[in-house]
């Protein structure tokens, strides 16, 4: 088990320095010129040669990339173009507003999800099925951006019930959270249902059933536990989707996270900051990647044959 | 199965419904329409804002709507990248380096120089008997926030620092040499008499900063990262704590050196909210109380409001629709003229701004020293197709690329793709992030964009976007004139201001003639603050002084 | 997932397909919304003219409710919002089939190969497609198309990239499951080519899974696209892109709030249909799935 998990960490970091490779090449070839982006329209010709003399542009992009793999090696992120503080505080700043939203975003997936996914599999082919499942539609459909504008206009501007923008309290991550959550909460429950719909087929659940046990009991005793193993993959698995989707919510709702650091970022040319946060991003999704397996792992006896 | 079908249908209707009367419910501050009577349009009234419920009670003094008389919580669009004075060049800066630091001078509300840490100066004739040699005395006792007392030493280090900050260095031009003559006189030389030196000094980049901190490092990076985070000037506020991407808190600085510009609220907070609607929002609900940049979209509510004050405040900043007078047939002066007059300005500032500016007619900015409108087109169809005809061309052979970065610019492209339309030029709008923008703009490999530039000052503006050695940076239309040249150099020689005026308009009157680029507008600073706030003002420059507020 | 069953009754697999599917209700609503809009978008230049009335402004007629005349009110330049949203339509089914074709060519081939021939080809391949799953897809498109400037073009590529592995891992499984089947071991028995083969037997039974990817990652794409344009990285104006005009409504969300909801029906209406689609294709192709 351990070597497995110590093979797969390992693994990430050739993916990892891949992952740099390819997003350093992008952003280097990239028209725009980071100084040009620094300096602005103002800018003239021997400032901007200066700056790039300073930030080192002007060496050949294997060297610059040399550099930065190099100091990566020592866990240094580099500094930023634009603030000209090291990368990691930049990040390192706008952590915990990623984090909660996506925690909140979670929750609340989470706690619609199974309800709703398993009612629908309880009540398979009814009214309450395929209006769980259309809910769950409408969550995959729905745009997260537009989704975010709507509850902007309902519940900050006209009810007021929560703020609009800003990061400081539980209360600015309810709205950002169901944006970002709505979607997630769609596979969940989709996944749910289709778990449970698996299990309740099973024959211990008939046994249990037959021996009069009172079917509520059956669902949250027998079934549910077995049911969640898929549940909870996916969970996990979409901690990608959501991190990808705290770029537009968190546009959106003027978080100061990862997501809107990004973008500033891409679009300043500020090549190590955009690397520093495409390293968070990724390090997060194989993490979670890798835990997902690990749990599959133990609850599959056939995979953990193999490497046990 | 069947029953999937008709609830499917069903609640697809029942959630346009549902988003429909939402959208219904948005529209007190519009005039109301024949087609949507009867719908609830009272229940946002302005009205309503007044009695938002009070704040709830914070551990933390820097969270949350912290609702005080102690307190004004401004809010901004863009965060500044840096809080150090040199090592950026941007406008979001430039706010929060007037509130922690001053400079040797400052621009006034007319945005004439005038002294700020300087107590008195005069102008020394050199050996050649030009007016080059500014001798300066600081006023006694000026306290830098870590309570040291500014000398002549500090104000030359900063000065030597800012020459070699690459962000800000050009504002540095102007000075050829400096000199100490004691604890606090000190001699800027100039390159014979200069006109800009006050101006240059009234510039962030100038600001003063400790000379102890600038020794503390020799690695520029260092000592950048070093001035970012011990934030230490002589201005009316002091530096706390900075969340990233959040928020700034600032503090009143007590032994502020001038007494009657002292500050007046003890604590700023200084928030970033990115989305212009959200900061609207913002104010109403009582979160902040003053917003620097309103989106021109909620004007109208906003002045609905009686708890809001709004300042509309006409801009220095000059925009155009930019074309490279280098690539034919843009380089032929009738095809330029001919697109001039087949714009229609009011529509772009309708379209684009939302009505929130003006229409600009010269090739400079007007509200300055030296403004001049005169010897130019206004929109005239057939003014523009007698142009095209002189030229002679075929109009269809002109291929004009508009590039936007972002969407007010794009909304001007969309209304010029039309109104060139007319007069045959077919043209299409590319849009590009500000970084590629500022490449492809800087390098002249494109045939137009929409452009501005802002500048306090004629000379700068001049300067910056029309003097030949300004091509590959900020001389965008790639303009290469002598006699242009000429005045721009011979204004910024002439100190005195109805010479220079004179000079400054002539200049204006030569490119209006040549109409290198098609000016479309200045646009409004708009602001909005609580009510009661008091004391406010914004310059033409965009520039206010949060020391003077009071509640 | 990936196991093909061969349906036992030999005569038509696509008729037993399609009639499972006829038999599923929602699918076949989904299937009708996205006829409907193929059709739409199709017919589109018999209504409108593009020129005259999709992009040419109307200053005078500028932010209009919904009203008779525009019955879905008009934009800030004056423009009719239910010819710009009919008109959307073409780009986004653009978009999202040409992206989707694009990825299916070349993740399918890559797929197909490594999963074919498997060892160090298959290792190459899927080590490379490794790093590029290991950045979430949406992010990926977000860094390419804001690097390489936003246009029609390199938003087809952005968007493909980010796509290809997915493709290229659900080709390779699927003919890993199909390449020890005893029929494809008589085949290369009796000398049948590794091209041969592929073409022949790989593919036809990889479709399935492949179809089913495709209708959901078509609906994916169209998301990816609407996002991208609320970001200021899509497609161009004066072009009428959902996503855009989403995007430009929300400086209007206050006050004409039907500019971004319109636009945003169309995206849901979309990608639900899509979705439903997709649901019902595979449990048509798979019905132990369901």
């Amino acid at each position: 088990m351990w070597k497995y998990i110590a093979k797969r960490l390992l693994y990430m970091i050739p993916v990892l320095l891949g992952v740099t490779l390819i997003v350093y090449i992008i952003m280097s070839v990239a028209p725009g010129d980071p100084a040009k982006a620094i300096l602005g329209d103002q800018a003239t010709p021997d400032a901007i040669e200066q700056l790039r003399e300073e930030l080192g542009l002007d060496d050949p992009l294997l060297v610059q990339y040399g550099r930065y793999v190099k100091g990566l090696v020592r866990g240094d992120l580099g500094i930023s173009y634009k603030s000209k503080g090291p990368v990691i505080d930049e990040i390192i700043a706008r952590v915990p507003t990623t984090l909660y939203l996506s925690l909140s975003a979670t929750i609340i997936a989470v706690v619609i999800a199974i309800p709703l996914g398993i009612l629908a599999a309880v009540k398979q082919n009814t009214f309450i099925d395929g209006l769980s499942m259309f809910i769950a539609l409408i969550g995959i459909s729905i745009p997260i951006f537009w989704l975010g504008l709507l509850l902007l206009v309902y519940f900050a501007q006209e009810l007021r019930w929560f703020p609009a923008s800003g990061a400081s309290s539980w209360k600015h991550f309810v709205l950002p959270g169901i944006a970002l959550g709505f979607h997630s909460m769609a596979s969940i429950a989709r996944i749910t249902r289709s778990s449970m719909l698996e299990v309740i087929r099973q024959d211990y659940i008939r046994t249990a059933r037959s021996k009069g046990m009172p079917y509520k009991q059956v669902i949250t005793k027998h079934a549910l536990p077995n049911a969640l193993i898929p549940t909870i993959t996916v969970t996990g698995l979409q901690i990608g989707a959501l991190l990808a989707g705290s770029v537009l919510t968190e546009s959106v709702f003027s978080l100061p996270g990862i997501g809107r650091l990004i973008i500033n970022s891409i679009q300043g040319r500020d090549i190590p900051v955009v690397l520093g946060c495409i390293l968070v991003f990724t390090l997060t999704f194989s993490i979670i990647n890798l835990l997902v397996d690990i749990l599959y792992a133990f609850v599959d006896p056939r995979i953990r044959a193999q490497y046990f | 199965m069947k029953k999937h079908v008709r609830l499917i249908t069903l609640l697809l209707v029942l959630l346009l419904v549902l988003s429909a009367l939402s959208g219904c419910a948005q529209k007190p501050a519009e005039p109301a329409k024949p087609a949507d009577p009867g719908t609830p349009a009272e229940t946002g009234t302005p009205a309503e804002s007044g009695d938002t419920p009070a704040p709830e009670p914070s551990d933390d003094p820097l969270a949350g709507p912290a609702i005080d008389k102690d307190t004004v919580v401004i809010c901004t669009a863009d965060e500044t990248p840096s809080l150090t004075t040199a090592g950026h060049n941007a406008v979001a800066g430039d706010y929060v380096n007037k509130l922690t630091h001053n400079g040797l001078f400052r621009l006034d509300k007319e945005l004439n120089p005038t002294p700020d840490l300087v107590a008195e100066y005069t102008v020394e004739k050199d050996e050649k008997g030009e007016d080059s040699i500014w001798v300066m005395t600081l006023h006694e006792g000026v306290k830098f926030h870590d309570g040291s007392v500014m000398t002549t030493d500090d104000v030359l280090a900063s000065i030597e620092h800012a020459q070699n900050s690459p962000d800000i260095r050009s504002y540095t031009q102007s000075i050829v040499k400096t000199e100490k003559v004691d604890d606090l006189t000190f001699k800027i030389y100039t390159d014979g008499p200069s006109a800009s030196l006050l101006y240059d000094l009234s510039h962030h980049g100038n600001y003063i900063v400790p000379a102890r901190q600038l020794a503390q490092e020799t690695d520029p990076a260092k000592l950048d990262q070093l001035l970012n985070t011990e934030v230490i000037g002589a201005g009316p506020y002091k530096f706390v704590e900075w969340r990233k991407g959040e928020q700034i808190t600032f503090t009143a600085h007590e032994d502020y050196f001038d007494a009657e510009r002292a500050p007046k609220i003890k604590n700023i907070v200084w928030k970033i909210i990115p989305e212009g609607s959200s900061r609207t929002i913002a104010l109403r609900a009582g979160d902040v109380d003053y917003i620097i940049e309103t989106d021109s979209i909620s004007i109208p509510e906003l002045e609905a409001d009686p708890n809001v004050a709004v300042m509309k405040v006409e801009s220095v900043s000059h925009n155009w629709l930019t074309i490279n007078n280098e690539v034919p047939p843009f380089d032929d002066i009738n095809v330029r003229k001919a697109m001039n007059a087949a714009i229609n300005k009011e529509d772009v500032v309708t379209v684009a701004l939302n009505g929130t500016g003006v229409v600009a007619m010269s090739q400079t900015p007007t509200g300055m020293l030296g403004e001049y409108t005169g010897e130019y087109d206004a929109y005239d169809l057939d003014l523009a197709k007698k142009y095209m005809e002189t030229w002679g061309g075929d109009p269809s052979t002109i291929k004009l690329e508009m590039i936007c970065s972002n969407d007010t610019k794009a909304r001007a492209a969309e209304v010029i793709m039309a109104n060139l339309k007319e007069i045959g030029i077919e043209s299409s709008i590319v849009r590009m992030d500000l970084a590629t923008y500022l490449s492809v703009t800087a390098e002249g490999d494109f045939t137009g964009f929409i452009g501005g530039y802002t500048s306090n000052e004629m000379m700068s503006f001049l300067k910056g976007v029309y003097l030949s050695s300004n091509i590959n940076s900020s001389n965008k239309t790639r303009t290469s004139e002598p006699e242009l040249d000429e005045l721009i150099i011979k204004a910024t020689k002439t100190v005195d201001q109805g010479e220079r005026e004179k000079v400054l308009q002539a200049a204006t009157k030569f490119l209006n003639e040549l109409c290198p680029q098609i000016p479309l507008y200045q646009d409004y600073t708009l602001s909005a603050h609580k009510a009661n706030l008091k004391n406010t003002f914004i310059t033409p420059g965009g520039s206010f002084f949060a020391q003077e507020w009071e509640w | 997932m990936n196991m093909k069953r061969k349906s036992p009754r030999k005569k038509g697999p696509i008729f037993e397909v399609a009639r499972r599917l006829a038999k599923n209700k929602s699918a076949m609503i989904g299937l009708a919304i996205v006829i409907l809009l193929i059709v739409v978008a199709v017919t589109a230049p018999l209504f409108y003219s593009y020129d005259e009335q999709i992009i040419k402004q109307n200053i005078g007629n500028r932010l209009q409710s919904p009203n008779a005349e525009n019955l879905l009110g008009t934009d800030a330049l004056g423009r009719d919002l239910l010819g710009r949203i009919i008109y959307g339509s073409r780009i986004s089914l653009y978009v999202g089939f040409t992206t989707v074709a694009f990825a299916f060519v070349v993740g399918g081939t890559l797929g197909a190969l490594g999963g074919y021939f498997g060892g160090i080809v298959d290792n190459i391949i899927m080590r490379f497609m490794d790093i590029f799953l290991a950045i979430p897809g949406t992010l990926f498109a977000i860094t390419i198309a804001a690097a390489l400037g936003s246009n029609i073009r390199n938003l087809i590529l952005a968007l493909a990239i980010s796509s290809v592995p997915g493709f290229a891992r659900i080709l390779r499984s699927s003919v890993i499951t199909v390449r020890e089947v005893e029929y494809i071991e008589a085949s290369r028995a009796i000398g049948a080519s590794d091209a041969r083969i592929i073409l022949n037997h790989v593919i036809p039974n990889a479709l399935a899974p492949v179809i089913v990817h495709t209708t959901l990652n078509v609906a994916t794409i169209i998301l990816t696209i609407a996002g991208l344009s609320f970001l200021g990285l899509g497609i161009s104006a004066p072009t009428p892109e959902w996503g855009a005009m989403l995007s430009d409504g929300r400086t209007y969300l206050k006050t004409h709030f039907y500019m971004s909801l319109f636009p945003g029906v169309a995206i849901i209406m979309t990608i639900l249909s899509l979705n439903l689609l997709g649901d019902g294709l595979r449990d048509a192709l798979d019905p132990r799935l369901k």
